[in-house]
């Protein structure tokens, strides 16, 4: 048995020809998942550092090759299901804080960030254009002072 | 991924692939397939047309048409008994499928958004084609029936243009790639550009980090 | 404003309340009441057609309810586009007390719509608040509904 590093897609090929076994990310099992929890629960204010990917690779696992994981699967699943959820109650907390300039998601992955795209996107564009409705105007007003001060001051000249 | 392979000839074969001189070669394929990735997702999340990548479709493009014809030339050979190749060619023709996938969602994205300065010359070709077939299908269904001074697509006058620029304001999710030297401002409101961290921010405030590459849109 | 958005082209049609300058009050659409109040009667004349009341949809009434309770106000019974016509007014006259109120509203209401289209709450009961919605929240409330739906099935779809 050898071990080597090839991207998931070759490796899935490869376990559905059952030529290799998957080895698991070190994070996917009952006790790191356990702790990142634990972390999840206790820092409300951040997310904790999971791969960018980490709903599609344990979606991956679960699918294709259930038989490489060292726990229980149903266990496994209900982990994962029991951290997206709490990291889904994290991020809408974190939506309050939404404004038409910006809003950081540090350690969000890309399917969380998939799931509330559509909305936060939709909101503060909406929000945008409100301010930028009455901002866009006061730079013309300022612009027009602008240019009257100018004729003042020609005509002062004279 | 990590796996635990048992099977030879595939293991021969990465082997090859480790030998240092050709390490830095399918690293450098490696890193072209990410470049196609990224500049995929970009194109699809940003309100403009980014630059065209001419060299890196150029370089994807031959490569493909050599693992097409590995494919011709070894599928012939499949015939006479050769049963060792059939799983070789199976991972070359997904890996194709893929890359395939992600160069036409590419260009047809591109198609989806139209400043003609950023257009290769094929697209240039394709978007005055296709524009002068629609103008000719509005004349003949509709346009030639209005008064003349209504039958133009591209009136701005009233204070309303029919011409739709996309929208710069519109927010975009990205990651910070380079840490950014000088703050952004919008508004009232100094902004912070970190190495790592994820924002949501309108497309204008990070237009032209999305054009040097210090942050990618996700 | 696009010129092939039919909601923003519908909300043009919006009534706001406009006074001529003979004193005769007139209910307008948006688009025309716009031209009128910045053309001048005749080219040495600093008097306009029209000159514009605020509408009541903006009105200090509605702007204390939305502040009280910005999650039970029927936003729809007042405009079914709201937003557009708070944007629309705020660009004419600079309105940048209106526009912060709204945008208050705005956060406060979008994280209700969202718990709805994730249906955390009782669903049922509180679907009333559905109703209140003007189109743009409508909207919201769809594609919120939609993308929390996809990825639920994504991730459920444990066969294929």
């Amino acid at each position: 048995m050898n071990r080597i590093q090839v991207p998931i897609w070759l490796a899935q090929i490869l376990k559905a020809q059952r030529k290799c076994n998957i080895v698991p990310p070190e994070w996917l099992n009952l006790k790191t998942l356990k702790e990142l929890y634990q972390h999840e629960v206790t820092d409300l204010e951040s997310f904790s550092e999971l791969p960018f990917n980490w709903l599609e690779i344990s979606k991956i696992f679960f699918e294709n090759a259930p038989d490489d994981l060292s726990d229980e699967i149903h266990k496994l699943k209900s982990l994962i299901q029991d951290l997206k959820e709490i990291r889904m109650i994290k991020i809408k907390k974190g939506l309050t804080l939404i404004n038409e300039s910006h809003l950081q998601l540090d350690n969000l992955s890309l399917m969380e960030i998939n799931e509330i795209r559509p909305f936060v996107v939709s909101v503060m564009g909406k929000l945008t254009s409100m301010s930028e409705a009455v901002t866009q105007d006061e730079q013309e007003v300022e612009d027009e002072m602008e240019s009257e001060d100018d004729d003042a001051s020609m005509y002062g000249k004279e | 991924m990590d796996v635990d392979i048992g099977f030879d000839d595939i293991l021969r074969d990465f082997e090859r692939d480790s030998r240092p001189n050709e390490a830095n070669i399918t690293k450098l394929k490696e890193d072209d397939i990410q470049e196609l990735t990224q500049a995929w997702i970009s194109e699809r999340m940003s309100p403009e047309l980014l630059d065209y990548k001419d060299s890196l479709i150029e370089r994807l493009l031959s490569r493909i048409r050599e693992q097409v014809e590995y494919i011709e030339l070894n599928s012939i050979e499949l015939q006479t008994q050769e049963k060792d190749i059939k799983l070789q060619l199976m991972i070359i023709e997904s890996e194709l499928d893929r890359v395939n996938f992600i160069l036409r969602s590419y260009l047809r994205t591109r198609n989806d958004e139209d400043i003609v300065k950023r257009l290769s010359e094929h697209e240039t070709a394709y978007m005055e084609k296709h524009f002068a077939s629609l103008i000719q299908l509005y004349n003949s269904l509709f346009l030639s029936q209005l008064p003349q001074h209504l039958q133009a697509l591209d009136d701005t006058s009233g204070g309303q243009s029919m011409i739709e620029e996309p929208n710069f304001q519109k927010p975009v999710f990205l990651k910070v790639l380079e840490d950014i030297p000088q703050n952004i401002a919008i508004g009232d409101e100094e902004i912070e550009l970190t190495k790592g961290n994820i924002y949501l921010i309108r497309y204008s405030a990070i237009q032209k980090y999305v054009h040097s590459g210090d942050v990618a849109l996700i | 404003m696009s010129y092939y958005d039919l909601d923003d082209i519908i909300s043009d049609g919006q009534v706001s309340c406009s006074l001529i300058a003979k004193d005769t009050k007139l209910e307008l659409p948006i688009w025309i009441a716009e031209i009128l109040a910045i053309c001048s009667v005749s080219d040495d004349s600093s008097s306009f057609f029209i000159e514009m009341i605020q509408p009541e949809a903006i009105g200090s009434k509605v702007m204390n309810a939305i502040k009280t309770s910005p999650t039970s106000i029927d936003i729809h019974s007042i405009s079914q586009h709201y937003y557009s016509l708070v944007e629309k007014w705020g660009k004419l006259y600079t309105d940048k007390k209106l526009v912060d109120v709204v945008q208050q509203m705005l956060k406060e209401r979008s994280e209700e719509i969202n718990n709805h289209a994730q249906s955390l709450r009782g669903a049922q009961q509180e679907t009333s608040f559905l109703y209140t919605l003007d189109e743009f929240e409508k909207q919201l409330y769809k594609i919120s509904h939609e993308s929390h739906k996809n990825l639920k099935k994504w991730l459920q779809n444990e066969s294929s």
